[in-house]
């Protein structure tokens, strides 16, 4: 007998289906968005290895996602609003211009901030911040937010509309999109009823002109063809990138091997599983490790870096189709430990799926990026809302950008191609 | 053709309200009857047709579209300690009975506001929610559409104690057939994890250990079942799939405090089982007799 109730050379669907009954009898509620994890994890790598087909997989994972929903409540909401975002349809996106302004101004008897306008074929978009009285400038990202809902609980401090105007004589009005305040302060979305010029270098908020940074060119964007991994190799290096790596004590890549070696698949001292276990211990460590097959060992030079320049710069680049995916490009943000991209996609799932550990597909697309010093990076979503067709959030990296980088290249990747987008750091603005 | 083991096993009973009536579903031999209705099947008809639906039919429906899906297993009740709870789905109209004091997995209509779709399944006497328990500006993809198999199984689920162990059990007992035909492959995973749970479950509250770690070895028929444990590490369990149906789906696992391995002969009154005390000791024969 093996581990966990099952025998050496299980049936693969019979393995599966233990390991969702174990979790459906768990003791307690426990998380309901965590539950049927470790089962997702051992049909990815059960179907990499050939061992388990898709669709029967897919079965299963219906099956036990029905079992949660009729035990859960919550739960069965869950599955309706999984189903919704499984329909998403793929929209494209258009950015003319990106303009990371950090503009200060008096609007009343606030102070608000002007963070960033993003100029699109069809809309125009301010991303604003205030704060009262004045004087009293904080940031409502690192307050606790609160959305605002239908029938809200609390009147929103931001107007619903603002009238907009720009150099060119265009006048548009915005409406205000998501939100969040407390403490104080608040932070909105507004997006023009029409386009502003993407040549303006002003626009007016309510009568308040406010100067845009210079026009930058947009970054060079192309789609190239990579040569396509094993797809076990290809899932488990997934797993050891995944941010739901570790979940209440359970390490997704030792789950993926213990079924892998339960089920005839691997021997327990195969080669490749020794590998990535050292690569899995090496990241969840952060320690550089020697004779790490590339891109592991450059990815490992930077974790632990402190030394990151702080800033801002805009992106404005739009990657029409990625495997399926149409991505916007924002801007980059750089701190001392980590960069963050903000970004759209459509559809939505990549930024939504914040437990990508609950499907049989694994996350479609993993955000590496590298720079001229050899140094490469990966990031992970970290703050994603919308829906199945489109979200808006950003990914951030796991390490900071050194600072002697003078080009970045971000490299969204899919299964067969990767988009290749150049960003000069030159323009790394210090942002506030 | 009724699977064997199904005619042994005794008659069982479901009450749900329908047409503004308390009405009887009935389980013998593996199938479902509306104690209550001359002519179901005309009211079947007369109803797809664009006539009046009622929670009776809605059931024999479920159950008529439901009886052969593996699928039942997995989203049934593996036994007291697992309660179904139904809140967030929507289904047609419905159902069981009564409203108010049966303990678990009550079924309890969708009331007021010309609601046509709804029923909610409530835990003990907690009152659930209506079928608008989709969140705002989530879609139903399923408006407007007939009953889906999870629609099927939700409600099927919601019968109560009794009828979900019949109808596991008649659903395993015509996997069990299978077994013996070209597809005998396919049924055997969902057979097995079936019988882990089910045994899982009611080993953990024999036991009065809930957490305690099961191995189990799936046993052929003429296999002795046997039970095994150091009081520390997992249960050493060895069971056919066959307990499903003729132990399990009897509600025979624990009798006078000892857990049931096998059933050795049955009539409509006698029933002879392979019992094994908490202390694990030597298998013994207990005879249940009605009188």
């Amino acid at each position: 007998m093996g581990c966990c109730g099952v025998r050496r050379n299980c049936d693969p669907e019979t393995y599966l289906r233990l390991a969702f009954e174990r979790t459906l009898l768990s003791h307690g509620p426990g998380n309901p968005m965590l539950e049927g994890f470790e089962g997702a994890v051992i049909s990815r790598a059960l179907t990499a290895a050939g061992r388990l087909e898709q669709e029967t997989a897919q079965r299963v994972l219906d099956e036990y996602e029905l079992a949660r929903a009729l035990r859960q409540p919550q739960r069965g909401r869950m599955l309706m609003h999984r189903r919704s975002l499984a329909q998403g349809q793929r929209q494209r996106f258009s950015t003319e211009r990106v303009a990371i302004c950090d503009r200060d101004f008096e609007h009343g008897n606030e102070q608000w901030t002007l963070l960033r306008v993003l100029f699109g074929d069809d809309a125009t978009r301010l991303d604003l911040s205030g704060v009262g009285p004045p004087g009293k400038r904080g940031n409502p990202r690192r307050h606790s937010a609160m959305r605002s809902l239908p029938g809200g609980m609390a009147p929103h401090p931001h107007p619903q509309t603002l009238a907009l105007a720009d150099d060119q004589g265009t006048a548009a009005t915005a409406y205000v999109g998501q939100s969040s305040w407390g403490d104080g302060s608040w932070e909105a979305t507004y997006t023009s009823d029409v386009p502003l010029s993407p040549d303006t270098q002003w626009i007016e908020v309510d009568g308040f002109r406010l100067e845009l940074p210079e026009r930058q060119p947009a970054p060079e964007v192309h789609v190239e063809d990579i040569e396509p991994m094993d797809p076990l190799r290809a899932v488990l290096y997934r797993e050891i990138l995944s941010t739901d790596r570790r979940q209440g004590g359970a390490d997704t890549v030792e789950i993926a091997s213990r079924a892998l070696v339960a089920t005839g698949a691997l021997g327990e001292d195969d080669a490749m599983l020794v590998e990535l276990r050292r690569i899995a211990d090496a990241v969840a460590n952060t320690t550089p490790v020697s004779g790490l097959p590339e891109p592991w060992t450059s990815l490992l030079a930077r974790f632990s870096q402190g030394d990151g320049r702080s800033g801002a710069l805009p992106i404005g680049a739009v990657i029409d189709d990625l495997e399926g995916f149409s991505i916007r490009l924002d801007a980059l943000f750089s701190e001392p430990g980590s960069f963050s991209i903000s970004l759209a996609i459509s559809p939505g799932t990549p930024l939504l799926r914040h437990f990508p550990g609950m499907g049989v597909e694994p996350s479609p697309i993993t955000w590496w990026a590298e720079d001229d010093r050899m140094n490469v990076y990966v990031a992970f979503s970290d703050r994603g809302g919308g829906g199945g067709n489109l979200a808006e959030g950003q990914v951030t990296s796991l390490a900071p950008l050194d600072p002697k980088a003078t080009e970045l290249r971000l490299l969204p990747t899919g299964t067969r191609t990767r988009a290749i987008v150049t960003v000069p750091l030159d323009a790394l603005a210090v942002a506030r | 053709m009724t699977p064997e083991p199904l005619s042994e096993l005794p008659p069982a009973l479901a009450r749900v309200e329908c047409s503004g009536e308390r009405h009887t579903i009935r389980w013998a031999s593996g199938n479902l009857v509306a104690l209550d209705h001359v002519d179901p099947e005309g009211e079947r008809t007369l109803a797809a047709l664009g006539g009046t639906g009622c929670a009776c039919l809605d059931v024999l429906g479920a159950w008529s579209r439901q009886q052969e899906n593996p699928g039942l297993l997995t989203a049934l009740s593996r036994g007291t300690q697992d309660q179904i709870q139904a809140e967030g789905f929507q289904t047609r109209t419905f159902v069981p009975y009564p409203a108010t004091t049966t303990p678990r997995n009550v079924l309890r209509p969708a009331r007021g506001g010309g609601m046509t779709h709804g029923w909610v399944a409530v835990t003990g006497s907690a009152v659930g929610m209506t079928g608008g328990a989709v969140p705002a500006g989530v879609m139903d993809p399923r408006t407007n559409a007939g009953p889906t198999r999870e629609d099927d199984l939700a409600l099927l689920g919601g019968l109560g104690h009794e009828l979900t162990l019949r109808l596991v059990a008649t659903v395993t007992a015509t996997l069990l057939d299978r077994l013996d035909g070209p597809d005998r492959f396919s049924a055997r995973p969902v057979l097995e994890a079936s019988l882990f749970g089910r045994a899982s479950c009611a080993l953990r509250s024999w036991l009065a250990t809930p957490d305690l770690e099961i191995e189990l070895q799936m046993t052929r028929p003429d296999e002795e079942p046997s039970l095994e444990w150091d009081g520390g590490g997992p249960v050493q369990v060895a069971l056919p799939p066959e307990w499903v149906t003729t132990v399990w789906g009897r509600d025979l696992t624990v009798i006078a405090g000892r857990f049931s391995l096998a059933v050795v002969d049955s009539t409509a009154s006698r029933t002879t089982l392979v019992t094994i005390g908490s202390d694990l000791g030597t298998p013994r024969q207990l005879v249940v007799e009605v009188l």
